[in-house]
C-alpha cells in the first residue's frame, strides 16, 4: 500500500524533454562563455576593466532585484488588511510549496500581468496589476499567483542573472569599443579592437537567443509548478487564456511602458508577432495551454 | 527540493511528515496546567484538492477509513470547503487524544497514498482566560507547531504567540523560523 500512487505522481508532472533542453541551452551558454572568456584573455588587459564593472553591474541589480522592479514598475507593497484576499491565497500557496511568504506588491495598471522578483526565497516579492485582479475570478489568479511562486522557488532571477552575466560585457564592449575605436589610436590597435568588437557582437547575440530560449523553458517549467502546487493545470490555462485575450485590447501606451520588464512577467505585454519565435522571452500562449492540458491528461492515467 | 531541482526549474511539493503531531496530546496537558490555555475540544486538518480521479478516489478511501474510525472514538465530524478551494475536516470530541489519532488517521492516509503533498495543516483551537482564541498549527511539511492568535482587523496577537511559544518550547517541536509561522485567516475552526 505504500506510496502505491506515488509513482504516478511523480510521472504526471515530469517532463524530461524540458529538462533536458534547459541543459542544452544552459551548456551551449557556458561553452559560448568559456570562448568568450578565452578570447578576452588573449586580447589583454584593456577588456579586464569592462567585465568587472559589468559584473558589479549586474550584481547591484541583482541584489537591489526587489526595490528596482517594484521602483520601476510603480508596484506598492500591500499590508494584509488591504489585500486581505491576495495575502489568503499567498499565505496557503506558500504554506503547501514550503517557502517563507514573500511581500505582496500591487501595480495600478489595467494591464493584466504579474511578476515576480527577488534574489532569494527571503526577499521575494510577487506583484499584481489591477488589471489582473478585476480580470480574473479567485482560482485563476491563485493558479497565476503559483506560476509567480514557482519562480521563486526554481530562483528565476538567480538564474537569469548568471545566465545573462557575459552577454551582458559582450554588450559593453560592443558599445564602449566602438567609442573608443574613434578616439584615433594607432592602426595596429584599432585593428585589434575591431575583432574584439566582431566577437563581441556575435557572442551578444548568440548568447542572446540562448538567454530567451532558457527564459522560455522557465516560464513553462513555472507552469507546470504551478499546476502542481494548486493541483489544477485547467486554472492556469484559462487564467492564460484570459489575459492573452484581453492584451490585445489594452491601449499601446501602456504596454510600451512595461516592455523592459518583460522577462518578469506572465505573459509579456508586447506581442510582435514576427520575433515571437526565436527573441521571445515567453513561449506562445496556446503553447503553453496545450502543455496545461497534456498536464490535466496525465493526470488521469 | 534540492538546489539541482530548482536550478532545473523542477518545482515539487514536500512531502508531508505526519509523526510529530502526537507531541500535542502531551503538550495539552502541560498547557493546561502551566498557561491556562484549554482546548475548545476540536480540530481540524487542511488540505488542497487535486483536480484528478486518483485523487477523489484517495479522499473517498480516507473518508471511509474516518467514518469507521470516529464510530470507535466517538468523534463528530464535518467535511466543509472554504473560500480558497481547501479542504477542511473538522472533529469534535470531548477526548483530545481522540482528535489527535483521527486527525492522524487522514494524514496518513493522504501520504499513503501518494498524495502528502497536498496537506496544508492541521489545527488545534484554544482558549486562554481572558477568552482569547489561540490555534497550534501543526505544519505538514516541517512536521512542527507554531501558534496563531488572530486579533480582529487581520492582526496577530505577537505578544501571546511568542509567550506561549517561550513556555512550550521543551514540549512540542516547534518551528524556529517565525517567517514560516503562516496565519489562517477565516479559517473554519
Amino acid at each position: 500500500m505504500v506510496n502505491c500512487f506515488g509513482e504516478f505522481m511523480k510521472r504526471w508532472y515530469r517532463d524530461t524533454g524540458l529538462q533536458a533542453r534547459m541543459f542544452l541551452t544552459m551548456f551551449l551558454l557556458a561553452m559560448v562563455y568559456l570562448a568568450f572568456i578565452a578570447f578576452l584573455l588573449t586580447q589583454g588587459v584593456g577588456t579586464v576593466g569592462i567585465v568587472a564593472f559589468a559584473g558589479f553591474f549586474l550584481f547591484v541589480q541583482y541584489f537591489f532585484s526587489d526595490r528596482l522592479v517594484l521602483w520601476s514598475m510603480g508596484g506598492r507593497v500591500v499590508s494584509e488588511s488591504e489585500e486581505p484576499e491576495l495575502h489568503g491565497i499567498v499565505d496557503r500557496l506558500s504554506q503547501l510549496a514550503d517557502l517563507p511568504k514573500p511581500r505582496i506588491a500591487v501595480v495600478k495598471s489595467s494591464v493584466p500581468n504579474a511578476f515576480a522578483t527577488g534574489r532569494s526565497k527571503n526577499n521575494a516579492v510577487v506583484a499584481v496589476t489591477t488589471g489582473i485582479m478585476r480580470q480574473l475570478d479567485r482560482s485563476e489568479l491563485e493558479a497565476v499567483l503559483a506560476h509567480e511562486l514557482s519562480h521563486v522557488k526554481n530562483r528565476d532571477v538567480l538564474v537569469i542573472t548568471i545566465a545573462s552575466f557575459l552577454s551582458t560585457v559582450a554588450f559593453f564592449l560592443v558599445r564602449n569599443l566602438l567609442f573608443f575605436g574613434m578616439m584615433g589610436r594607432d592602426r595596429r590597435e584599432s585593428g585589434g579592437m575591431v575583432v574584439v568588437w566582431i566577437v563581441s557582437v556575435l557572442v551578444w547575440l548568440v548568447s542572446l537567443l540562448l538567454i530567451r530560449a532558457l527564459s522560455r523553458y522557465r516560464e513553462f517549467s513555472a507552469d507546470r509548478g504551478a499546476a502542481v502546487i494548486t493541483g489544477q493545470p485547467a486554472h492556469l490555462a484559462s487564467a492564460l487564456m484570459k489575459i492573452s485575450g484581453a492584451m490585445d485590447r489594452v491601449p499601446k501606451d501602456d504596454l510600451r511602458k512595461v516592455e523592459g520588464m518583460n522577462a518578469f512577467f506572465i505573459v509579456p505585454a508586447v506581442s510582435g508577432d514576427t520575433l515571437m519565435g526565436l527573441f521571445s522571452t515567453h513561449p506562445r500562449v496556446e503553447q503553453r495551454i496545450s502543455r496545461l492540458e497534456e498536464m490535466q491528461r496525465r493526470m488521469e492515467f | 527540493m534540492g538546489l539541482l531541482d530548482s536550478f532545473f526549474g523542477k518545482t515539487k511539493l514536500p512531502e508531508s511528515k505526519t509523526e510529530g503531531i502526537f507531541a500535542v496530546s502531551t503538550a495539552q496537558v502541560t498547557m493546561e496546567a502551566n498557561l491556562e490555555l484549554v482546548s475548545l475540544k476540536k480540530a481540524g486538518i487542511c488540505f488542497k484538492p487535486q483536480a484528478s480521479s486518483h485523487f477523489e478516489r484517495a479522499r473517498q478511501e480516507v473518508e471511509e477509513l474516518l467514518e469507521l474510525s470516529s464510530k470507535d472514538t466517538n468523534t463528530s465530524y464535518q467535511i466543509v470547503k472554504d473560500d480558497y478551494g481547501y479542504v477542511w475536516i473538522l472533529l469534535e470530541d470531548p477526548d483530545f487524544e481522540d482528535l489527535v489519532s483521527n486527525i492522524y488517521l487522514v494524514s496518513e492516509g493522504l501520504v499513503e497514498r501518494g498524495f502528502g503533498g497536498q496537506l496544508l495543516c492541521a489545527l488545534f483551537p484554544f482558549k486562554s482566560k481572558d477568552k482569547k482564541v489561540i490555534y497550534w498549527v501543526y505544519s505538514f511539511k516541517h512536521g512542527n507547531f507554531y501558534p496563531f492568535a488572530p486579533k480582529p482587523g487581520k492582526e496577530r496577537d505577537t505578544a501571546l504567540e511568542f509567550r506561549t511559544r517561550s513556555v512550550m518550547e521543551k514540549e512540542l517541536p516547534l518551528e524556529g523560523d517565525s517567517a514560516r509561522w503562516y496565519p489562517l485567516w477565516d479559517s473554519p475552526l
